[in-house]
């Protein structure tokens, strides 16, 4: 029966004079009166208009798309008008070309608890469908199929998945002051969630990334993208960071990830057979910042030594291998460091403790502490 | 979930020179409420291939206004865009990066700032740098041309297309007084005059058949061609 695809024959019935409409207005200059395909072109168009205009006299379309027949109208008269309008519009099929979606009158639905079909809620001014979780709210998505004029929405859940991002700078990442690093990796790896990743930024050296970072791969299939650069000689504590955001707008669609290199003074320990004798030659450097450290004194008859930046102020304690503080048997002393061997050589205020006496010490482990 | 934008296109003026739109829109829970952005409106007349000639509307109120006036000096195919631009508070905000393709991998930050009524769009990365400080022009500059942030990254963009016909509904209302006076109401439809009104209400018809369709570039080219058949035929 035709009246079962009267949606879609109204509807394609009134896109056939969008089309017809187009066809006068491109030829309009041949138009009324001066061409005979011209004419038949209106005529045409008036007929399927004069058709249509009967077929909605009887027939009743809601606010929701669905339909009634007007009074006295039978499924017969219906099926005539609607084949007059099949043959005046060359519709091969139908249905063919269903409504489209946004142009349906919308419903708010309803869900019962997870896993079950609510009942159709009443009549609304937005198609929203909410799904409710423990993680909140989620989106739902839908597809459109139609089968022998039963439209039917399909939907799927397809909850938020944030991207994911990490960035690393390849081998050592402590240097001593003075040492200029020649060249590093970074590589700057994301993890495309459910969304479009929008931009991945870099506070330092973005433009260099920027200029590499293949956007289409890192929203391509393959997953994880890895994106690197170079940076070269560096001579100072930085710190790489970059911030991933998607299009979800969400808080969490904006991850931020980061590596560090770091430039310190070494802390200098050791021990020497002469008071006089150059620290930094004689020590063995321990590349640390500040705070407590532990160390390890052995030697026969010698002088031992821990010493840092002045400026991290006088140690309250260096307990011995026995637990006790022993800071009284060392002397303190401010002296001027001057590094050697290094790219960029530095002078530096150093606070020493040494002891006053040549001693012995055998692997004994020391405690420096602030 | 985002919001569901509606603008809707309300009744022309009897001159046809105006008419009005307004925005729809459910704002609120569990979206943001309208005025957590500046809404403003920007419209232009189409061409058939899209060419956009944009049109003076005026934005009074971006946190209040719902309606705008626009002119509308010819029918055809009109496009609206609702630009919903973040409001500006102390933050750290960041200009447009592109790579070496010229593509646009870092969209700049575009802000209304109340104090001022202005729009302003980051030219490098700043921290809390308000218009109005001191040397506050090296961070930002002022959007002048709404039309160059349509759809633009890190701002809401809601497009409308709509036909206007207010100049050829009218026409064919004249030619139907004019087929009535001459011929009486029983025989008017022998009257040219009412075959020219059917025949403009024909492609009015059809042209909002395609506005339905969303097909706006042939919805224009149909007004075009009605318009000259107005006058000449």
């Amino acid at each position: 029966m035709l009246n079962e695809n009267i949606e879609s024959i109204v509807s394609q019935s009134y896109s056939k004079i969008g089309e017809l409409s187009l066809l006068i207005a491109r030829n309009i200059d041949k138009g009324y009166g001066k061409s005979a395909k011209q004419e038949e072109l209106w005529n045409r168009v008036k007929r399927i208009r004069k058709i249509l205009k009967a077929v909605l006299d009887h027939v009743v379309f809601d606010d929701n798309g669905n339909y009634s027949y007007s009074l006295h109208t039978t499924d017969k008269t219906l099926n005539i008008l609607l084949k007059c309008l099949v043959q005046l519009t060359d519709i091969q099929d139908y249905p063919v070309a269903p409504l489209l979606f946004h142009k349906l009158k919308p419903r708010n639905y309803t869900f019962n608890a997870p896993g079950e079909t609510g009942p159709p809620g009443p009549p609304g001014n937005d198609a929203t469908v909410f799904v409710t979780n423990d993680t909140g709210e989620q989106e739902l998505s839908f597809r459109e199929e139609v089968i022998a004029g039963v439209r039917t929405f399909l939907g799927s859940f397809n909850p938020y998945v944030a991207p994911q991002l990490s960035v690393n700078l390849s081998g050592d990442k402590v240097y001593e002051v003075g040492v200029v690093v020649g060249s590093k990796t970074l590589s700057v790896t994301s993890t495309k969630g459910k969304n479009t990743i929008l931009s991945i930024v870099l506070n330092t050296l973005n433009s260099a990334f920027q200029s590499i970072l293949d956007m289409g791969a890192v929203n391509g299939p393959t997953q994880p993208q890895t994106n690197s650069i170079s940076p070269t000689n560096i001579s100072a504590t930085t710190t790489y960071q970059a911030t991933l955001t998607d299009d979800s707008g969400k808080p969490e669609g904006t991850v931020v990830a980061s590596d560090t290199i770091q430039f310190f003074y070494p802390f200098l320990y050791g021990a020497t057979d002469n008071k006089t004798d150059d620290p930094y030659l004689f020590l063995t450097k321990l590349i640390q910042g500040a705070g407590t450290k532990s160390i390890i004194f052995n030697g026969l008859n010698k002088y031992f030594w821990i010493g840092y930046p002045a400026s991290y102020g006088e140690a309250s304690q260096l307990k011995d291998q026995n637990g006790f503080d022993a800071i009284g048997a060392f002397d303190t002393f401010l002296v001027n460091v001057t590094s050697q061997g290094l790219n960029n050589n530095w002078t530096l205020s150093y606070r020493f403790y040494r002891t006053k006496l040549k001693t012995i010490n055998s692997n004994a482990p020391h405690t420096l502490i602030f | 979930m985002a919001l569901f934008f509606e603008l809707d296109l309300k009744s022309e003026q009897v001159d046809c020179s105006k008419a009005y739109i307004s925005d729809e829109t459910v704002y609120g829970s569990p979206n943001e409420n309208r005025n957590a952005k500046a809404n403003f409106l920007v419209v232009s007349k189409n061409d058939k291939y899209g060419t956009p000639s944009f049109l003076l509307v005026i934005n009074t109120a971006p946190l209040t206004q719902l309606e705008w006036e626009i002119p509308t000096e010819v029918d055809g195919w009109y496009q609206f865009n609702l630009l919903r631009i973040p409001i500006y508070v102390d933050g750290s905000y960041v200009p447009e990066v592109k790579n070496g393709n010229g593509v646009i991998t870092q969209y700049a930050s575009v802000l209304w700032h109340q104090p001022t009524n202005s729009i302003i769009k980051a030219k490098i990365a700043s921290t809390n740098v308000e218009p109005g400080d001191v040397n506050w022009q090296a961070s930002w500059d002022v959007v002048g041309d709404l039309s160059t942030i349509i759809n633009y990254g890190s701002i809401t963009t809601h497009i409308h297309h709509d036909l206007i016909d207010c100049y050829l509904r009218a026409n064919y209302r004249d030619l139907l007084e004019e087929a009535i006076e001459e011929f009486g109401c029983e025989n008017c439809s022998n009257s040219a005059a009412f075959i020219k009104a059917d025949r403009v209400d024909t492609l009015l018809n059809g042209a909002n058949a395609l506005n339905w369709e969303d097909k706006s570039a042939q919805m224009e080219e149909v007004i075009v061609g009605l318009t000259q058949f107005v006058k000449n035929a």
